[in-house]
């Protein structure tokens, strides 16, 4: 897809979020607040001990901000065309997009931007850069860890790609895409609580674990090569994966709701 | 009465076709109950003490158990019932029936969450019987919800009267969601907050249905405190009723009858 493209997709949601003005401070309320329902309930977790486990009240609250900016970047690259696309597969819709000269993967990828998740992304960042100021880091690792961020939207992105991509194959698969984001809400406490079996599995074979704690052991400094380029491999393939996906789906779309 | 009972009854109905819908939500409550547990779990295995304000381990799960079935019965769908039918000017039919329009909602209400209702009723039933609660408390605590629904219907129908005012009422939901998550505590009892802040919103509407209702059915409270808490939201309705009222009949002159 070619940069000038893009560059009128962002346009267009620009001008929708001008138009849907109420909607987007509402969705700005909401997102700003369920995260400081999770910053006060980790006030709470904390008046009572100094520790969970291995996590002290720093490292919680950064886990909590990192998965909420992670969660924030999807929504704002992605969710807004995740919501659209379900809907034009079932009501069979995708046909005045095939037909364009444009890769209809990414073009379906970056088709709307959600602009209201910006102010929920700065404040995030705001918090985390409070949380950061009492720590000593490097600018190796504060760039590791943005890093990490990215690849975290990304594993979220193709999670939900695959899940909205369902709708090719089952008429009502919209119930199954709230699933991520119920996990992902999961994996932004600290993993040491969970059961060991149910880590294991969200740590290797979904790796959801990995994208909410990788940023952050990379920002200790914590990483080991070969697990960064083992965690960017499976994001490759599975990137290889959807992609191929996506046009099996194609092929199986009837263009007819 | 009658005519009220085939409300009730068609949406009772439409709940029991529609079930996949109700097993997700179950679900889902049963899966944001795990998290919570996790996490007190750890919590409580990292400290040395046994029980946090009086909340043992054992009351934690009890306690995320019943306020997270309590906020099945206490939904949010019936704020946007009047809001949909204004917008598609269904409610100008509803408006020439010789019918109530609160009762008919509530009754609506009713068949909608009946199925929650049983489950709670159940649950309280047999966490009474397993921890030896007299039939008189269990009386008391039934009375206790039924009064908090009451209270949950009249709240829900007076944010139902922004369905008058504003078109697209969903965005609002998720709002909601959270001031229901923080006031009425579904992730830990309200006490446990700060002690200026939870001293503030302690008996808030939101609380006394949740936090308050769990704390009610757990015998956290003597009797005579049960007792005022009841004749407290009886008042609590009736005021809210007198607003409702008041309000309703304003935001219906509001109405134009042409959907929008």
């Amino acid at each position: 897809m070619r940069f000038s493209v893009f560059k009128e997709l962002v346009k267009q949601s620009f001008r929708e979020f001008l138009i849907y003005r109420t909607t987007a401070i509402l969705t700005v309320v909401f997102s700003i607040m369920f995260y400081l329902i999770e910053v006060i309930t980790g006030i709470v977790y904390f008046s009572f001990t100094d520790r969970i486990f291995d996590w002290t009240r720093r490292d919680y609250m950064i886990l909590i901000t990192t998965a909420n900016i992670i969660q924030m970047g999807y929504q704002f690259f992605f969710v807004a065309s995740h919501e659209g696309l379900e809907e034009a597969v079932i009501e069979g819709d995708l046909d005045y997009s095939l037909i364009r000269p444009v890769n209809s993967f990414w073009f379906y990828a970056f088709n709307r931007l959600d602009i209201p998740s910006v102010i929920g992304i700065i404040v995030s960042v705001i918090f985390q850069c409070y949380f950061f100021s009492s720590m000593k880091l490097s600018f190796f690792n504060v760039m590791m860890y943005s890093f990490g961020i990215i690849l975290g939207i990304w594993f979220l992105f193709l999670v939900n790609q695959n899940i909205v991509m369902l709708s090719f194959w089952l008429e009502k698969s919209g119930k199954l895409i709230g699933i991520p984001e119920y996990i992902f809400e999961m994996v932004s406490r600290p993993q040491s609580i969970y059961p060991n079996k149910m880590v294991l599995i969200l740590t290797y074979i979904l790796p959801f674990f990995v994208s909410v704690n990788y940023p952050i052991d990379a920002l200790h400094g914590k990483f080991s090569l070969s697990g960064t380029v083992m965690y960017i491999l499976y994001l490759l393939v599975l990137t290889f994966i959807t992609y191929n996906i996506w046009n099996k789906g194609l092929q199986k779309y009837a263009s007819s709701n | 009465m009658k005519k009220y009972f085939l409300t009730f009854m068609n949406r009772l109905m439409t709940t029991i076709v529609y079930r996949f819908d109700f097993v997700c939500g179950l679900a889902l409550t049963a899966f944001n109950v795990m998290i919570s547990v996790f996490v007190w779990n750890a919590i409580y295995k990292t400290s040395t003490i046994d029980s946090f304000r009086g909340y043992s381990f054992k009351d934690m799960v009890v306690y995320l158990v019943l306020t997270n079935i309590s906020s099945m019965v206490f939904s949010f769908d019936i704020c946007f019932r009047i809001g949909n039918m204004i917008r598609t000017g269904q409610f100008s039919t509803y408006l020439f029936r010789p019918i109530n329009v609160l009762y008919d909602s509530f009754f609506d209400y009713l068949g909608r969450c009946f199925i929650s209702i049983l489950i709670f009723i159940g649950t309280v039933f047999i966490y009474d019987l397993y921890s030896g609660i007299g039939i008189f408390d269990f009386l008391l605590t039934l009375s206790y919800f039924f009064l908090c629904i009451f209270l949950w219907f009249q709240i829900a129908s007076i944010i139902s009267l922004l369905g008058f005012r504003v078109i697209q009422m969903w965005p609002l939901k998720p709002i909601l969601r959270g001031v229901y998550m923080l006031f009425a505590g579904m992730y830990f009892p309200i006490s446990f907050l700060p002690s200026g802040f939870s001293r503030i919103i302690a008996y808030n509407p939101f609380g006394m249905i949740g936090c308050n209702l769990s704390e009610v059915v757990m015998g956290k409270y003597i009797q005579s405190k049960v007792l005022t808490l009841n004749i407290y939201l009886v008042l609590c309705i009736i005021v809210l009723n007198l607003i409702y009222r008041v309000l309703y009949k304003k935001a219906l002159k509001l109405y134009e009858g042409m959907g929008a």
